[in-house]
């Protein structure tokens, strides 16, 4: 969503209304950061702006996400703040550059790769050649006149023209890493332009000194080690940007599911007409086996559609005139007109997208630690080469041994894993949900979901299919019709669903109904209402004591239908008790199997609800509820899951998102069940688009597995960073064992970012059980 | 940025260019001046009898002498040769029968020679004479990286001599390969004066030779 107010034409999704006047947000896309030192730097240089509320940089996704003051700062103030910290700020301006940004991205990674091929191509014979000169056991063939003791200035020459191709395929470590050296905030780049660009310039020296007549330098060269560095270190780049774009592929697949063209009925004339002038209100045809373009109401025929990639569900749904269709769902058999009534960026596909990547980009409080090491590593990694570097000079090493210390040092040193490790596992992870339907809001909500101990599901809508049929009717002095009569007129403007349920009942007995005089809802209790001239109570036990209506003669009946699992609703007329009718509804086919998945999992489940304790206790037996909270009116959900939070309990609460809403905000994770086009979507943490209660364990899980890898991610960056720099200090030589390459440091390097996105994409792999 | 990277570039390869140009071949560019140094450091070291056998001699003890020809066209197979006693080879076990190319006993002297062609002509100075074996082919001259020595190689064993007299232990040497030494029985590791070693290449394979090494007297 634009907001035409900014000063700038970044994305910046409207807050709620009171906070509109004092914050707005903007995301913005960031090209030349390289590590989570660059994403830091981005992060503290807007910061230090007046009227920053917040600053999220995701190295992931190359985007910050900026809450600002428009009173104290612009958004070009926060672009600006960005262009000065060494990098470049880019509108992200909707879907429509998406695929532009797309084919740019794919464009970058074909430019690495192209680099890749130049720096290999010429770094695999100065490798040879240095291998060949180190390990001369090795017996590698070698040209005579390139030998390094007869022929070493040309030795060294012929290296120096193979690394600087290399050096020029890798100039963006230099440009970058010396921009954001004199800028104040060295990043990754900046220690592999030092580290390799020691070892070339001292190369380079070296060459010199052999043209003068000091052979000896020949053992002093270090090209092969800056070219070979630098081809390690873009090959770790490269790979991390091809991983970095399959952690997207959920994006893709939704994206892609849209066509790009639409045929529309207009002045009754079929004509193609492109996605985008799609209007609301358009009639649009679809035939069979096609996509359906837009959201919409359908007019004529009837076939079966296909939502799998939107909701994970794998059956195919039936559908008629007057059913909703999703753009983006298949179409089955059938040739389908329909209306046209959401479009563009309101589709549901849409939002699901933005929802998608909105997520993507939110960061975990788990990164938190990742960020502040990140943000002092660069700094204190070079103190470390220049202290290490000078320990082993004041320990009487050669310049050789010094510099191999120094360029090591710095070159094994990898920032990008460690600002890599949370931000690709969870963008393969909410990716991944996206795909069964489960839409995870966040980095922090897929991160408290794995805490999640005690489950409250809402019972109507959420266990049960929420679309309750009347299936009894006690009278006490009226006859059935007309309390049917009564009842159901009364109720007609009630969005409740036993009213509904009542209401069709009467349709169906072809009971004309009356218009009431006076209608007043009487939220968790029931309606009042003045029909055909008499005064209409239809509600709960609670409803009647409270309008001082004895219901002693309905206590047999409602007893014996409360034991059936009923939900009953009492009715008066003009201050009488007239009729006591019960409704039953549909417990959804796999809520017992989700419920004892959750159980499984040793998590508590809770079952809320409005109904008496009879009625809650029959449908919590049947799907194997062991807690049930009982006689709870809508207001009072919140604080039945703040009582349990209060216990200590993480509670993750499901519901339909509407009448729940305070609950779900009140639970450490609310979980909307439904399609994921309403109210839900905004209020809940995660949303469960297929309507399925087994997406609740899934949830769960793929959170678990998602924090299990961000912390296997954290675990081996600290890691490779805490062994591998002591290492190349020098601290193993120390004891007696081997000194490291800087070599071998580079490809450490490589291998460390390489190895944490590959694990990340292991979600990929990630099934529900 | 990318300017200063693309003149540094330029730079650099001119650089490269001109010094490719310039006589990459430093070795072969800065090994007669070393030698140069040493027979203008130490005049008793070099004999010039060319006027009458066609060599100067040079020699540190007087007994092992390196011989070079001032013009290899009028010295046969004998251009460049290592003459030392040969009691020390017979007591050892040679059966001077048995020698075969590249070996010569003249009288009680044992002769390492080697054939250079015909040379450029006659030369003037003994750095130009021992110079031209190395214009005849250039894997004659090598340079060895860890003693600092250049080194004349000869068909069955070598002259090296250091690239700085004044930082070096060993300024003279002259090496016999010892394998086919001991093909014509001589015990190796029991010749005397003259010390047994095994040496790495530079290609890293190992050769088993005699040296005979002599640190110069500092001047």
């Amino acid at each position: 969503m634009n907001d035409s107010s900014s000063t700038g034409s970044g994305r910046e999704p409207a807050n709620t209304v009171s906070d509109q006047v004092k914050s707005r947000n903007a995301e913005l896309a960031i090209e030349g950061m390289s590590c989570a030192s660059c994403s830091a730097a981005v992060e503290r240089a807007v910061k230090k702006l007046e009227g920053i509320s917040l600053a999220q940089v995701n190295l992931a996704t190359n985007t910050g996400s900026f809450a600002y003051d428009p009173e104290l700062v612009s958004l070009t103030q926060i672009k600006s703040a960005i262009t000065n910290a060494g990098y470049t700020p880019k509108d992200i301006e909707g879907e429509k550059t998406r695929t532009e940004q797309e084919a740019r991205r794919d464009n970058e990674t074909g430019k690495m790769r192209i680099r890749l091929i130049i720096a290999a191509v010429f770094s695999a014979p100065i490798l040879y050649i240095a291998m060949s000169h180190m390990f001369p056991q090795l017996g590698l063939p070698i040209p005579y006149f390139m030998g390094s003791h007869d022929f070493p200035l040309i030795f060294a020459l012929i290296q120096l023209g193979l690394t600087i191709p290399v050096i020029f395929a890798g100039s963006k470590f230099y440009t970058r890493g010396i921009k954001s050296l004199f800028k104040g905030s060295p990043n990754m780049d900046t220690l592999v332009a030092i580290g390799t660009g020691s070892a070339f310039l001292y190369s380079l020296f070296a060459t010199v000194e052999i043209y003068l007549g000091e052979f000896a330098f020949a053992k002093s060269l270090y090209f092969e080690s800056a070219a070979v560095v630098i081809t390690l270190v873009m090959l770790g780049k490269y790979l991390e940007a091809v991983s970095k774009g399959k952690t997207s592929e959920a994006i893709k697949k939704l994206m892609q599911l849209r066509p790009t063209t639409a045929v529309v009925e207009r002045n009754g004339r079929e004509m193609e007409v492109l996605i985008d002038e799609v209007l609301v209100g358009d009639t649009v045809l679809v035939r069979p086996g096609s996509a359906f373009p837009v959201d919409g109401t359908i007019l004529e025929g009837m076939t079966t559609v296909d939502e799998s990639m939107l909701t994970g569900e794998s059956l195919p749904v039936e559908k008629q005139p007057d059913s909703e269709v999703t753009g983006g769902s298949m179409n089955g058999e059938g040739l389908i007109k329909y209306r046209a009534t959401r479009v563009g960026a309101d589709t549901a596909l849409s939002k699901i997208i933005q929802l998608v990547e909105e997520a993507q980009g939110k960061k975990a409080p788990i990164a938190k630690l990742a960020d502040i090491v990140s943000g002092y590593f660069v700094p204190i990694v070079l103190i470390i080469a220049v202290l290490s570097a000078a320990a082993w000079a004041i320990a009487g090493k050669d310049f050789n041994f010094v510099l191999t210390i120094f360029v090591s040092v710095l070159v094994i040193a990898c920032p990008c894993a460690l600002g890599l490790a949370t931000p690709t596992a969870i963008m393969v992870g909410t990716g991944k949900g996206a795909e069964f339907g489960i839409l995870m809001k966040g980095g922090e909500a897929l991160e408290t979901t794995h805490k999640i101990n005690a489950v409250v599901l809402d019972k109507t809508g959420t266990i049960t299919e929420g679309k309750p049929r009347l299936t009894d009717i006690r009278t006490y002095g009226l006859s059935e019709q007309l309390a049917l009569l009564l009842c159901a007129s009364a109720e007609r403007g009630s969005e409740h669903p036993i009213a509904r349920a009542i209401v069709e009942n009467a349709f169906e007995k072809k009971i004309e109904l009356l218009q009431p005089d006076a209608f007043q809802a009487l939220p968790g209790r029931g309606i009042e209402a003045v029909v055909g001239g008499r005064t209409v109570l239809a509600g709960n036990s609670k409803l009647m004591k409270e309008k001082g209506i004895d219901i002693d003669e309905a206590a047999a009946d409602a007893d014996k239908l409360a034991r059936m699992g009923r939900t009953l609703m009492y009715v008066a007329v003009n201050g009488q008790l007239s009729a006591l009718m019960a409704a039953a509804d549909t417990v959804r086919k796999t809520s017992r199997e989700a419920i004892a998945k959750l159980k499984s999992m040793g998590i508590e489940v809770y079952m809320i609800t409005g109904d008496n304790q009879n009625t809650a206790q029959v449908i919590a037996a049947e799907v194997g509820i062991d807690h049930v909270l009982s006689d709870v009116l809508p207001g009072e959900k919140a604080g039945e899951v703040k009582r349990l939070q209060e216990s200590g309990k993480k509670v993750a609460m499901v519901g339909d998102g509407i009448n729940d809403a305070p609950a779900l905000v009140q639970a450490d994770v609310g979980m909307a069940i439904g399609t994921g086009t309403d109210v839900a979507v905004e209020s809940a943490d995660v949303v469960l688009m297929r309507g399925d209660l087994n997406e609740v364990p899934a949830a769960i899980a793929l959170s678990r597995a998602t924090i299990r890898n961000i912390k296997q991610n954290l675990f081996w960056a600290f890691v490779y960073n805490l062994l591998g720099i002591p290492f190349a200090a020098g601290a193993v030589y120390l004891f007696g064992g081997p000194l490291l390459s800087p070599i071998f440091a580079g490809a450490a390097m490589a291998f460390s970012s390489v190895s944490v996105v590959s694990n990340a994409l292991r979600l990929r792999r990630f099934k529900l059980k | 940025m990318k300017k200063i990277m693309a003149v540094s570039a330029l730079v650099i390869s001119l650089a490269v260019l001109t010094a490719a140009c310039s006589g990459a071949d430093v070795v072969r560019k800065y090994s007669p001046g070393s030698f140069t140094k040493i027979v203008a450091a130490y005049p008793d070291l070099v004999t010039d009898t060319t006027k009458t056998d066609h060599y100067f001699s040079l020699t540190v003890d007087g007994q092992t002498m390196l011989k070079i020809s001032h013009d290899y066209s009028l010295t046969g197979a004998n251009d460049i040769m290592i003459v030392t006693p040969l009691k020390p080879f017979t007591d050892a076990g040679l059966d001077p029968a048995k020698l075969g190319d590249g070996y010569a006993v003249s009288g009680d002297m044992f002769e390492l020679t080697a054939d250079y062609g015909n040379g450029t002509g006659m030369k003037d100075t003994v750095t130009d004479s021992l110079f031209d074996s190395v214009t005849h082919d250039r894997s004659v001259l090598t340079y060895h990286t860890a003693l600092d020595h250049y080194g004349i190689k000869l068909t069955n064993g070598k002259f090296e001599y250091a690239k700085d007299y004044t930082n070096n232990d060993k300024d003279i040497v002259f090496v016999l390969a010892a394998d086919p030494l001991k093909a014509v029985g001589v015990d190796v590791q029991n010749v005397s004066g003259w010390v047994f070693k095994t040496m790495q290449n530079e290609d890293g394979s190992s050769i088993d030779v005699l040296l005979k090494p002599y640190d110069l007297p500092a001047k």
